[in-house]
């Protein structure tokens, strides 16, 4: 797959559905060939995972700049990416751990709760939806407020970014056993404390 | 479950129902769900919870940034550039209005271009020899106004830009930009609420109210 998308990469040009079906790996080597289209299909994918990585650690005009300096940090330095050494979507973030950590050198690091993050808009729901949406919403914020810091950010980190247990332990430089049992402890408690609202939810 | 806990499969079960196994470990956790009724029965305790967390809204990313050293010809914004910040860019104005092949070390035009990747809302903006296009970007954080075919101001003169709506309001004034462009880049949605967008060339003072000669306009959707 690699090979075959590198020798496109001086040849003709891949359509977009065509470039959605190639693995990260493939799309990396197209952005090496400084491919725009490969960019492109590849922030699709993973810029909202970035996001809400770096929306947890960084106030929001500052969690944005970090996550572009992240992706433009792809582009310019796509050859430093080794596919044997695991997945994009942790290089990725460790890349913009890394440019977060960078600004807090000259700036506090910010750490913002969750609710302060910008948030997708939600479909169009009438005001009676509305207000429900809300309220199941501050239910499970509240849950999720129970958890210790620790718990709680590696189940967020597993969710809502798509990484597993061993690529947040290497992220957040903790030990596997550590992370498991964070999200053991952390999903146990989330299950007692969430387990009545299954009517509402499902 | 098993009591053994020590690296035990049924300890997958949590990290099974997150989604935060490793490929391998995943497919051998849903092996063993196939066998083990006790976790069949755990793991249905959890689906109240992947709901729950589902339902979060979750913070959206920003727009795409602009790229330096691009080779292929797609996204017209994205297209050949120079190098770094001082890109070099492709800047299509309204359905190819016209077009503008830049060098980017502008950073205001660097601004623009990062709005017309994101799908902004636009309103053209219309008259004598001029065309350009006032546009609001993501979530309504930025508005840009650009347009070409104006003379630079006479001394004393200015190219205000006036939105007609509940009440009028001055946004700013335009700026000379490269290739002939005016460029007004003001923070938050100037649009809403308007429904006409004027550029008036007045005197720099006279920022009362849109008296001086109408050079270009623009109707709002």
């Amino acid at each position: 797959m690699v090979e075959r998308a590198s020798r496109d990469a001086t040849g003709r040009r891949r359509s977009t559905k065509e470039l959605a079906d190639l693995s990260d790996e493939a799309l990396m080597t197209l952005v090496a060939a400084r491919r725009a289209d490969a960019f492109e299909e590849l922030y699709r994918r993973h810029a909202s995972a970035v996001t809400s990585f770096v929306s947890r650690i960084c106030v929001r005009p500052v969690a944005e700049e970090v996550t572009q300096s992240a992706f433009l940090t792809l582009w310019t330095s796509a050859e430093r990416f080794r596919p044997e050494s695991g997945r994009l979507r942790p290089w990725l973030m460790t890349i913009a751990r890394n440019a977060a950590i960078d600004r807090a050198r000259v700036k506090r690091l910010d750490v913002v709760p969750f609710e302060a993050a910008p948030v997708s808009a939600s479909p169009d729901l009438g005001p009676a939806e509305m207000v429900a949406d809300r309220e199941r919403n501050q239910e499970v914020r509240a849950a999720l407020a129970m958890l210790s810091d620790e718990q709680r950010a590696v189940i967020e980190l597993a969710f809502f970014s798509g990484l597993t247990q061993l690529e947040i332990a290497g992220l957040i430089d903790e030990p596997l056993g550590t992370v498991k049992s964070r999200v053991r402890l952390g999903m146990q408690k989330l299950r007692r404390l969430l387990g009545p609202l299954q009517g509402n939810l499902t | 479950m098993s009591d053994v806990l020590s690296d035990s499969v049924h300890d997958d079960l949590e990290a099974y129902a997150l989604g935060a196994l490793d490929e391998y470990d995943d497919s051998r956790f849903a092996s063993h769900l196939a066998a083990c009724g006790q976790c069949r029965v755990g793991l249905a305790a959890y689906v109240p919870v992947v709901n729950a967390l589902r339902q979060l809204p979750q913070p959206l990313p920003p727009p795409m940034p602009v790229l330096a050293g691009a080779r292929s010809a797609r996204p017209a914004w994205l297209a050949p550039t120079g190098y770094a910040a001082a890109a070099a860019m492709l800047l299509v104005i309204g359905g190819g209005l016209f077009k503008l092949l830049q060098p980017a070390s502008d950073a205001t035009l660097l601004t623009v271009a990062g709005m017309m990747a994101d799908g902004p809302r636009q309103v053209a903006i219309v008259g004598p020899g001029v065309r350009g296009r006032m546009i609001v970007g993501r979530r309504a954080r930025r508005t840009a106004v650009i347009v070409r075919g104006l003379a630079d101001a006479p001394a004393g003169m200015a190219y205000h830009v006036w939105i007609e709506g509940r009440r009028d309001a001055l946004v700013g004034t335009l700026q000379p930009a490269r290739n002939n462009l005016q460029v007004l880049l003001v923070d938050g949605n100037q649009l809403a609420d308007a429904h006409t967008v004027k550029i008036d060339l007045e005197h720099s003072a006279d920022a009362v109210a849109p008296n001086g000669s109408v050079v270009a306009s623009g109707v709002v959707q």
